[in-house]
């Protein structure tokens, strides 16, 4: 969208301005037309001129309204201040779509919430919103078992035409995203990937996801309640956790720990009534506690892809055929392989059970480590080995 | 280099260290007799300085402190005392920059120049640097354990820049034994035994090229440890992958050198010796892996 048109101008100007919040937002837009709003706040410092009867009672409450504790003006005085300034908009607006709550455009499944965004800002296409939406959320901080999974669950769920939504952070989200545009590399006709993120467009983070934000945008959708130009505010996560939980249909928690921001999703999916199911973990994994606790209160499991199927009522046999195409290690180095449990090993564990149980030289074991991570069975990160599952068939 | 959570014997480890070296042979013994007897730092009973020195400065150690130096006399710093010994830098996170910077010299020649306004003085400094450091601010390190926050964690980790884990021959991860190694019967190892081990290889090393393998060129590298096909195979592999430096490469062969030497006269440097060597320079700097060849 190269032209961008008056209204369309006068929301991304509202949700700029200072203490704006989503509600906050959603009383201004409510009150009128975004291109009057705009033009009454910016004349509410000259009484004069907006004659009070023009003004509907609950805009005019909110313009008398003090921004917060601590500054300790009407609101009304600080926007028309702001707004006259009359700042420069974002040229990345030009890239974006501006979606106001009630419009066509604004995607259907959204406006029913009843904390609907006011305004949404999207890139790429809308459209991808139009089929079964399955979120998938966990920790950042993930193990190598809980991004297998997630890649897994996502890749499934978009060969079945599953659009799966999350919030491109790091970790369980990364994973998801990667798994939805790896069956679309393979088949054109998977369902694209949805992002929802706590910044502006504009603004990428985590940094090193550039990439995977370009791509998401080209090959599916990203969502933000934020303008152009947000910074990664902490309050603003939980708040956009709250739209991945409005959008999903079911969702999928795969590693989260016991005070992970997962739990939010889940919390916002449980008041919305939407089915929240859990990857069970090791129960020694800090990692999987919060997917183990969320179990034990009742959240459905999810061990394979065809469960969260049948939780939205398509109940498909696996189309997919399970293939592993990694090459068997040979049985020096298997029986290495075997020495791995759930939990992840450093050298020094593995070497001394090595060195014990098979007899094997810490040379030996080094070469068979090294074999076996160039093969895909191991992962090393930062000097632990995890052993890694089949991409295409996890845990059997 | 150790990396491990507190309480995982890095310390221990470091201070078994001198006992399993060899006695100081009369050179290095007079130099560190000399350094000794200028820090004003009481001698040993005999007179000369035998064991190999321990040197355990406090990461809050100035800079002058490490590398030697003084307004009104000059004192031989850290590093010289440490001579023929070991340098264990503990916290080796929590040391200021300049400190870590000031390393570099004495590491490469084995001497520390020291200048001041009116002397300028070279002593020798050649010592056995280890350090030990938690592998994230919590201490967790394990995949999915770690509570560290990302502020937090990327911080830390700007203090392992790649230049600086470079230069350490051996980078291995310790972690808490469990109860069973703690309560349990089997003994380890005991220092002389271990000692007994480092002089036979050592000797083979010395009789062989005349120097330690820490010493060895690039190409007295090639003279002295050269590599199986298949060793240098894996050698080209990691090169090719970025996961090794030019300067990373001669450490990686002088340690395999010195595996190849524990087991006896072996001339050749097989692929097993360079890939536990390789094994021993684990990527231990605080990381969360977003890998993307591990998902798609």
């Amino acid at each position: 969208m190269s032209f961008i048109d008056e209204k369309t101008m006068a929301v991304t100007r509202l949700a700029m301005l200072p203490a704006m919040s989503a509600q906050r937002l959603r009383k201004l837009l409510s009150a009128g037309e975004p291109n009057e709003i705009l033009a009454l706040i910016t004349d509410w410092n000259n009484p004069r001129e907006v004659p009070i009867r023009d003004v509907s009672f609950s805009l005019q409450a909110l313009l008398v309204t003090q921004c917060s504790k601590t500054i300790r003006r009407p609101l009304g005085e600080l926007w028309s201040s702001a707004l006259r300034e009359n700042y420069e908009l974002p040229h990345s607006l030009s890239s974006m779509d501006v979606r106001v709550l009630g419009d066509d455009d604004y995607p259907s499944v959204l406006a029913d919430d009843r904390a609907a965004p006011a305004a949404i800002f999207t890139r790429g296409d809308i459209s991808t919103l139009n089929a079964r939406r399955v979120g998938i959320v966990g920790t950042r901080n993930a193990t190598e078992y809980g991004r297998q999974s997630a890649a897994h669950f996502a890749r499934v769920l978009s060969q079945h035409g599953v659009v799966v939504i999350s919030g491109l952070a790091r970790g369980i989200d990364a994973a998801a995203h990667r798994g939805v545009l790896g069956a679309m590399y393979a088949d054109a006709q998977c369902a694209g990937p949805v992002a929802v993120v706590a910044t502006g467009l504009d603004v990428v983070y985590p940094r090193e996801h550039a990439g995977l934000w370009k791509i998401v945008g080209e090959r599916g959708l990203i969502i933000s309640e934020s303008p152009p130009g947000t910074e990664p505010l902490p309050y603003r996560f939980p708040l956009r956790n709250r739209i991945i939980a409005a959008l999903s249909e079911v969702l999928l928690v795969v590693e989260s720990r016991l005070d992970g921001g997962s739990l939010i999703t889940v919390r916002e999916a449980l008041d919305r009534g939407v089915t929240v199911m859990a990857v069970p973990g090791a129960t020694t994994t800090k990692a999987s506690q919060g997917t183990n606790m969320l179990i034990r209160d009742g959240a459905l499991i999810a061990i394979e892809p065809d469960d969260v199927l049948m939780a939205l009522g398509l109940d498909t046999r696996r189309q997919v055929p399970a293939f592993d195409s990694r090459l068997l290690p040979n049985e020096g180095d298997s029986d290495v392989l075997h020495l791995f449990g759930a939990d992840p090993l450093t050298l020094d564990d593995v070497s001394h059970s090595a060195q014990r149980d098979l007899g094997l030289s810490f040379g030996d074991v080094a070469l068979a480590l090294g074999r076996l991570q160039a093969l895909g069975w191991l992962m090393c990160t930062s000097g632990w080995f995890e052993r890694r599952h089949c991409p295409n068939d996890l845990g059997r | 280099m150790l990396v491990g959570p507190p309480g995982s014997g890095k310390t221990m480890l470091a201070q078994r260290l001198p006992g399993i070296l060899p006695l100081l042979d009369e050179q290095t013994a007079l130099e560190a007799t000399l350094i000794r007897s200028a820090s004003g730092e009481p001698l040993p009973p005999s007179g000369l300085v035998t064991r190999p020195p321990i040197r355990m400065p406090h990461h809050g150690a100035s800079a002058v402190s490490i590398v030697g130096g003084g307004s009104s006399s000059l004192r031989p710093g850290e590093v010289s005392m440490a001579h023929g010994g070991v340098l264990f830098l503990d916290e080796l996170g929590e040391f200021a920059p300049s400190v870590l910077d000031a390393l570099r010299q004495p590491l490469e020649e084995g001497v520390i120049r020291v200048s001041r306004a009116h002397t300028r003085l070279t002593l020798p400094a050649r010592f056995t640097l280890v350090g030990a450091t938690n592998p994230c601010p919590c201490g967790g390190g394990a995949p999915g354990s770690c509570e560290c926050d990302e502020v937090a964690l990327t911080k830390y980790r700007r203090r392992f820049s790649g230049p600086f884990l470079d230069r350490f021959d051996v980078r291995v991860l310790v972690h808490r034994p469990g109860v069973e190694e703690l309560l349990g019967d089997e003994l380890g190892e005991s220092t002389a035994c271990v000692a007994e081990r480092v002089m036979r290889s050592r000797s083979i090393a010395l009789e062989r090229q005349g120097v330690l393998n820490a010493r060895l060129s690039g190409e007295q590298l090639d003279h002295f440890a050269p590599v199986s096909p298949k060793g240098m195979e894996l050698l080209r592999q990691e090169l090719e992958h970025g996961r090794l430096t030019g300067r990373g490469l001669h450490r990686v062969r002088r340690v395999a050198r010195t595996l190849a030497d524990r087991q006896g006269s072996i001339d050749v440097v097989s692929d097993a010796h360079i890939a536990a060597a390789l094994a021993l320079r684990a990527r231990v700097a605080p990381r969360r892996g977003d890998d993307l060849r591990s998902v798609v």
